[in-house]
């Protein structure tokens, strides 16, 4: 499942904290023409390389499923930085 | 012969409970495992397949500021797209890849990565925990 949404977060001990949460489900639809153009590219190409075009497909679509759960945070004296995708 | 069965068993033995009593008792006991046993399998099933790679980092700092913590959480299944792009690659390109790789001091074959040797990896990864501690830095690796 792809990640729907992105949560932000940056701010610091003695700061101001932000937390953004980014609706990426508003954003994939928005993609779709690109995802369509690159699709019929890869569609087209991968005959030319060996590869079979459900290859490709499964392959593009696990690479932006795959963020789903992703989490990286770092915290120090100077500042905090966290980012997930849910 | 589980502890709860046993004192039902007791139970009957003393007379607090009548033997059709006992019956039911025991046929509930049969129907739910018992707790560390449901938590054992859990974590049975759950280490057979690890679906994220967590990377710690702790470093304190010498100036007795606060530590600075890393807290990374990798999807495995990101790993294992990774992979699969891999395959994607051309043979005359990995060829490429490799001698870069190599030139730059990383022996890694690019040919030989494949989808199956990481599934079985990663099913490995779930006994694997790595711990790294100097003086100031500490490093966890585990799969979860």
């Amino acid at each position: 499942m792809i990640p729907c949404l992105a949560i932000v977060r940056v701010g610091g001990h003695h700061r101001r904290t932000i937390r953004l949460w980014l609706p990426l489900f508003l954003l994939w639809p928005l993609m779709l023409p690109f995802a369509a153009v690159l699709a019929v590219v890869g569609l087209v190409l991968a005959p030319a390389y060996g590869v079979t075009a459900a290859d490709v497909l499964r392959t593009a679509w696990q690479l932006v499923s795959g963020w789903r759960g992703m989490h990286f945070e770092v915290d120090s004296p100077e500042g905090a930085f966290q980012v997930r995708f849910i | 012969m589980n502890d709860n069965r046993l004192h039902v068993l007791q139970m009957l033995a003393a007379g607090q409970v009548s033997a059709e009593e006992a019956d039911h008792l025991i046929a509930a006991l049969d129907k739910q495992p018992t707790a560390p046993a449901t938590a054992a399998r859990t974590a049975e099933v759950t280490a057979g397949n690890p679906r994220y790679l967590r990377i710690f980092v702790e470093e304190h700092e010498t100036s007795g500021d606060a530590p600075t913590k890393v807290n990374i959480r990798v999807p495995l299944q990101l790993l294992r797209a990774g992979v699969r792009l891999a395959s994607l690659i051309p043979n005359g390109a990995k060829d490429q890849i490799n001698e870069a790789l190599r030139k730059n001091g990383v022996p890694i074959d690019v040919t030989q990565l494949k989808p199956e040797d990481l599934d079985e990896l990663v099913v490995h990864l779930a006994d694997l925990t790595i711990d790294v501690e100097e003086k100031d830095t500490k490093v966890r690796i585990f799969a979860e």
